[in-house]
This record gives structure tokens, C-alpha cells and sequence, in this order.
């Protein structure tokens, strides 16, 4: 049995108890409910405290249920003593819902962002309103946005958000933890973002050769595409010599019809899979 | 003295203990106790005439320094150990019963003892005085000028039938023969044995209601027991704040204990009164649930009986000195800033006499049990058994209560024996000289 009073209900004496974040909810259903309580009522739902020093408490959740206890004059209030590392207290207000919920656009999932969206969509009065979830959603889930240093790229997705209170709401519910930008990519998007000057320098580093004055659609399709990076056409898709079913049956329609190319096979053209299937394994035989 | 020490007595004594409120004439570096040399003494001058620069009369503190490269950081530390000896050595002399502080410092790391009678027990841990000696100066400050009065000893066995009710009792009884004020804590309300030994009726609810309260105060609800010998002149007294029957047959389970009673209500409860007592003493439960872990908290001392003839009760009286003090010490630690409770060593009851062949099974069990703490846990615990044994010299003598048949007799008659019956008060004033009188 341990000693200390961490994860126990206790009924603290509410002189002893400080307020933390203020409860947002509107004073009539405080009154209402301090009403309901009474001075000598018990709060069923406690408040959720971490203990500051010898007989000191502050309140990390349930602040309403302390604003209601203080509203009706309780002398003593139920208590859950929560221990007093930072993610018990972001646990707890998160647990309260007390605490606003964001979602990190640089590593979110395609499904936190709907979800986020869809979210803000349904906030009253939202500046949202208009817009179409699912082009936002396709937009931000491809564009770089690892690399993002602040929101504002999203004005230039084309997705029917272009700045102002728009991009404002979505920093209700949007946080970045921005990676840095490589030095060389060719990664298509990301050039897109930088400056001409800044893909100059890069051009540069690889040594690639540039025309006189070159446009910035240039540089991108430059870099984008190396000289020494430049893919043989056979080793792209290459067709190996299969004729185990199952590699076959691992394959699709067209990777099957150009491997029946290949080997210059006919008469296949209105074939299915498994037609084409029975077809390669047979010619090989 | 070695060099480092010399830098530190130069540099830093002197500023230190100006500090903690000594000016340059309530001082006195080297002070002499018989051939013993403190490193420092101090004491506040009452009068004019009365400078402790010059008399070197009734010293309040002492100080032992030691050189930067001995390492005090921790108790565990073979310097540390020594030094700590050496301090309580001191601070026992027979010439040193007006001194009530030691400091232990070597500029680094500062630690401060109290003591009370013959006892001595840390009241901080090991404070490291790197950026923040403003603060320790001022909390030890704060310490040594509010003396206090009464040592608080809870007496702990988590086995049951070892005799902690009557020993408690009891110790009550000869120090209140011998004029001293004392408070006897019944901390079991299972089984209120205290009270009924003395035919005294539990309170109902009263205990509950003052330790919930946020400022406990435990005057009100204080009994005084009156013991008149009929053929002595005077009366003897002691005050005992009874069980509370309410927490066993009323509606308060451990549970609602557990919600509305603070752990450190005990402590808080008993810190209003003690500068009336002498001696304050908890008998506790037999375990470890919430009101023995209370009472333990409480406690600047723990008393711990154990029996002869029964195994378990040794076992469990090393499983409270390996375990659940430092448990409760710690917590004191987090709680208050404390050093918390340490064990006294233990005291067997209804001790046989000598020759008893079951002394010889006793002493095996224990051997057993010391080494079996130095392989689990690393620590001798030797002399918690045998307090007399040195390194070097063998010595299994233990502190003993002897059988008595005066002692259970007393107990039918809703006597304190040490107060019915001589042989038995000497007995316990025996014992008390060898922990706690000086």
C-alpha cells in the first residue's frame, strides 16, 4: 500500500485549493448548477488537482466543477490528487476537454486532416463555410507540407482558401513541426517552393548545365530530372522472365499484356487475368 | 586538520555560523569536552556579563568541519559516516546535555542533527549548499530557533503480540514517575488496547473529526490519567489522546479514513502540542495500512519490540527497518523536507534469562537475518540488534524488557505495572536510560 495520496479521492478543504485555467462556460449554467449543488451538496464529478506544496493544490481539470463549488460556498470540495508531470496535466485537460485539440500538419494522416476540417467545418459561424472539404483535403494531404514553415502555402493550393479568416480558423486546429529543406532534391513539390535564386545554387552544386537565363519551369524540370539520375527506359519497368503462377497471379492486366508482348505473343487483346495468366504460363512452358 | 580543512575553517565557519544568527562573541572554535575537541560550539549571550567567548559555559550548538575532499554528499559515504559519529559523540557527552543542535559541513554540503536526550537524529538530509545557500541558511535558521520540546517515538511492530501497548504504557508510566510531561498516542482503533489497560472508554468520532479538520488541534479531546499509589504522597500523570471507536464499529472505513484525513494530519496534529511534552509516544497497529504508516510518518523515533521465542517478530522488525521506515522517510522527505523517522535499535520483551537455551536459537535467527539484509539489500543492520557490537569485538548483548509476572498481573488490574509495582518501574527506567535519558 503506498503512501501517498496520488490517484486518491479526497475531500480538500477549498481554501486550500487555487484556480487554475478558467472555466469558459457561461455564468448561467454555472448558477444553474451551483444552484443544483447547494452549500452542503456533494460534488459527485470532482475537480482534478495536483498538490503545489504542503497542504496546496491547484486545479488541472474540472475547472467548472471548481467554479461551481466556489459559485454555491462549498467549504470542502472532492478531489482526484493527479501526480504532477506536464502530460498528467495535458492528459487531464484533454480528458476535461479544456484544452483545444490541434493536429500536427506536418506528419497528420489524410484521415486527421478530414477530421479536422470536418471539425471546424461544424463550428458555429465558422469562415470556413463554402469551401470544399474534399479538394482542402486532397490538396493539403499532397502538397510538401513537412517542410512547411507556416501555413500560409495553403493560399496557393488553389483550394478555394486564399488568406484571411480562412487560413486563420485552420490555425485554430493546425501546428507544424517544420523539417529542414535538403539541400538537394528532386522531389518535384519542393522545388516548386523555392525561389529561382535558391535553385540556381542548387543547379550549381550538382554541376548540372543551364541555358542562358533560365525560367524558373526550367530549373524545376532541370532538377527535377538529372542528367545522371535519368532513368534507362528497360530498367523502369523491367518484365522479368516469370512463369511461377503466383509471381504471375501477383501482376497486373497490363503488366501481364506487356510481358505477353514481350514475347511476342498474339491474339490477347480482349483477354482477362486470368485468360492472360493461363496464356504466359503456357508459353513459357 | 588537514590543509582542506583549514581552508574551509578559514573562509567559511565563521561567515556560517554569523549567518545562522552567532555573532563573533557566541562563539568559540575548538571547544574542549573532557580530551574531545568540537570543531565549533555556539550559543546566543543571555546577559551582558554573560559572553560564551569567555565562559564557555552550556554551548546550544555544535558544529563539525570537515575539508572540501571529504565527501558529506551523501550518508551512504565512508566520510560522511565518520563524521557523523564523531558529531553524535560529541553531542552524547555526558558534558554537552545542554547542546540541542549539530551541524555537519564541509562548505559543500551542510547537514543538521537534533537532539534530545540521549538521542540523536538528523532533521534534514544531506543539503548541498551549491547556489542556494541563502535558502538552507535560512531553513535551518528557522529550525534552530524554535527548539522543540518533545521527542515523538511511535512504537512499530507489523507482527502482533510483541508488546507495544504495554511497553508503551509502561514507558508513559516511569517517565511520569520520574516528572516527566508525556502524551501517549492510542493509534489503533482496532483494538483500543491502550485505553482499556487504563479502563479508559474510546472517543466516538472525535479523533476523525480533529484530524480532518485543516488546522488539527488535539487539546480539546485529551484525557489526563491520574495514578494514585496509596502509599506515596504525590500523584503521577500522563495525558493520552484515545482510540476513536467511530473508525472501527461507526460508519468510517479505511476508505473515507483514507479521503478526508491527510497523511500528515497525524504529524500536524501532534507539532501544536509538543512544546508541552516531553515525550510524545504512538502505539500503532500491527501492520502496514493507513493508521501505522500515519503513525510512522509522525514519529521523529522508531521504538521496535520484538520477541525471542518468535521468529516472525524479528523478521518483521528487520522488514521495517529495511523497508517501511525508509519508505516513510522518503516521503517525509517530499512532504516536509525532513529527514523523517529512524529506527532505534530493538528492544526484546519478555526477554528469558540469559542462559536460556532459546537465546541460542534467537541469536542464529538473527545472524541469518543480518545476512540475508547484506545480500538483498547491501546494508548491515547489525546494530540494530546488537547496539553494543564494534567493529572488531563481539558483542551480542541486546536491550532487554525481562519476563515479569508483575508486568502481565498489572495488566488485569487496568494498572500500568511500572506504576503498581517497583521491580517492574526499573525495569523500564533501565531501558529508558539506555535509548532516551541522559
Amino acid at each position: 500500500m503506498s503512501l501517498t495520496d496520488v490517484g486518491n479521492l479526497m475531500l480538500l478543504s477549498f481554501d486550500e485549493i487555487e484556480p487554475g485555467k478558467p472555466t469558459e462556460a457561461h455564468d448561467y449554467i454555472i448558477q444553474f448548477a451551483s444552484k443544483k449543488l447547494g452549500p452542503e451538496g456533494r460534488n459527485w464529478i470532482p475537480v482534478i488537482v495536483r498538490e503545489n506544496g504542503p497542504d496546496r493544490y491547484q486545479v488541472i481539470g474540472n475547472s467548472f466543477i471548481y467554479a461551481v463549488a466556489a459559485e454555491a460556498g462549498l467549504d470542502k470540495v472532492w478531489c482526484i490528487i493527479a501526480d504532477e508531470r506536464p502530460e498528467s496535466i495535458e492528459i487531464t485537460q484533454a480528458l476535461a476537454q479544456e484544452i483545444q485539440p490541434k493536429t500536427n500538419l506536418s506528419t497528420a494522416s489524410r484521415d486527421e486532416i478530414a477530421s479536422a476540417l470536418d471539425y471546424l467545418m461544424k463550428q458555429p459561424g465558422t469562415p470556413l463555410k463554402g469551401i470544399r472539404v474534399a479538394s482542402v483535403v486532397a490538396r493539403l494531404d499532397e502538397a510538401p507540407r513537412e517542410y512547411w514553415q507556416d501555413l500560409k502555402p495553403i493560399a496557393k493550393l488553389s483550394c478555394g482558401i486564399t488568406g484571411g479568416a480562412k487560413l486563420k480558423a485552420l490555425e485554430q486546429v493546425f501546428y507544424l513541426t517544420p523539417q529542414p529543406i535538403p539541400e538537394i532534391t528532386t522531389d518535384i513539390r519542393l522545388l516548386e517552393m523555392m525561389s529561382a535564386t535558391d535553385l540556381k545554387t542548387m543547379a550549381k552544386k550538382q554541376g548540372i548545365a543551364l541555358p542562358q537565363k533560365p525560367t524558373k519551369s526550367d530549373l524545376v524540370k532541370r532538377l527535377s530530372n538529372p542528367p545522371e539520375a535519368k532513368p534507362e527506359l528497360a530498367s523502369q519497368s523491367p518484365l522479368p522472365e516469370k512463369n511461377d503462377l503466383a509471381e504471375l497471379e501477383a501482376m497486373n492486366l497490363t503488366q501481364l499484356k506487356a510481358m505477353a508482348k514481350e514475347r511476342g505473343l498474339t491474339g490477347y487483346s480482349k483477354f482477362k487475368k486470368p485468360e492472360m495468366i493461363k496464356l504466359l504460363a503456357a508459353s513459357s512452358a | 586538520m588537514d590543509a582542506a580543512e583549514v581552508v574551509v575553517e578559514a573562509n567559511f565557519s565563521r561567515v556560517f555560523l554569523n549567518a545562522l544568527g552567532f555573532s563573533d562573541l557566541e562563539m568559540t572554535p575548538g571547544f574542549k569536552i573532557d580530551k574531545l575537541i568540537v570543531d565549533h560550539a555556539a550559543r546566543k549571550n543571555v546577559t551582558a556579563e554573560d559572553i560564551f567567548l569567555q565562559t564557555k559555559t552550556n554551548p546550544y550548538l555544535y558544529m563539525e568541519v570537515k575539508g572540501r575532499t571529504e565527501n558529506l554528499s551523501s550518508e551512504h559515504c565512508a566520510p560522511h559516516k565518520r563524521a557523523a559519529w564523531q558529531l553524535k559523540r560529541y553531542m552524547r557527552h555526558p558534558q554537552s546535555k545542554s547542546v540541542q543542535w549539530g551541524v555537519l559541513t564541509n562548505s559543500l554540503h551542510v547537514q543538521l542533527y537534533r537532539k534530545h536526550g540521549k538521542i540523536v537524529h538528523p532533521v534534514t538530509t544531506c543539503l548541498s549548499l551549491e547556489g542556494n545557500l541563502k535558502q538552507i541558511v535560512k531553513e535551518i535558521k528557522s529550525k534552530i530557533e524554535v527548539p522543540r520540546k518533545a521527542l515523538i517515538i511511535t512504537i512499530y511492530n507489523n507482527k502482533g503480540g510483541v508488546g507495544k501497548t504495554t511497553t508503551a504504557l509502561n514507558i508513559a508510566a516511569t517517565l511520569a514517575t520520574r516528572k516527566k510531561r508525556v502524551l501517549v498516542v492510542d493509534f489503533d482503533p482496532n483494538q483500543s488496547d491502550l485505553g482499556d489497560s487504563l479502563n479508559l472508554a474510546p472517543l466516538e468520532g472525535q479523533v476523525f473529526k480533529m484530524l480532518s479538520s485543516t488546522d488539527p488541534d488535539p487539546r480539546d479531546i485529551i484525557t489526563t490519567y491520574r495514578f494514585k499509589h496509596p502509599r506515596l504522597k504525590d500523584t503521577w500523570q500522563f495525558d493520552v489522546l484515545l482510540a476513536d471507536s467511530d473508525l472501527v464499529m461507526g460508519d468510517i472505513d479505511e476508505t473515507k479514513f483514507r479521503q478526508q484525513v491527510k497523511f500528515t494530519a497525524l504529524r500536524k496534529a501532534l507539532e501544536s502540542v509538543q512544546n508541552e511534552y516531553d515525550y510524545i509516544l504512538i502505539d500503532s497497529p500491527p501492520n502496514w495500512r493507513i493508521f501505522s504508516q500515519k503513525a510512522v510518518y509522525a514519529a521523529d523515533v522508531i521504538l521496535i519490540p520484538a520477541r525471542h521465542d518468535n521468529l516472525h517478530s524479528l523478521q518483521n522488525a528487520a522488514a521495517a527497518i529495511n523497508k517501511f521506515i525508509p519508505e516513510a522517510q522518503a516521503y517525509r522527505q517530499e512532504k516536509a523536507g525532513e529527514y523523517g523517522p529512524i529506527a532505534l535499535p530493538i528492544f526484546m520483551n519478555n526477554a528469558p534469562l540469559p542462559r536460556d537455551p532459546a537465546l541460542v536459537l534467537m541469536h542464529k535467527a538473527i545472524d541469518k537475518i543480518i545476512q540475508e539484509t547484506k545480500a538483498v539489500h547491501k546494508r548491515d543492520i547489525t546494530y540494530f540488534f546488537y547496539p553494543k557490537w564494534t567493529p572488531g569485538k563481539i558483542n551480542h548483548e541486546m536491550i532487554r524488557i525481562p519476563q515479569l509476572a508483575n508486568i502481565a498481573k498489572a495488566d488485569f488490574m487496568h494498572i500500568p505495572a511500572a506504576f503498581a509495582f517497583r521491580p517492574a518501574n526499573d525495569c523500564y527506567y533501565n531501558l529508558l536510560t539506555e535509548y532516551f535519558l541522559q
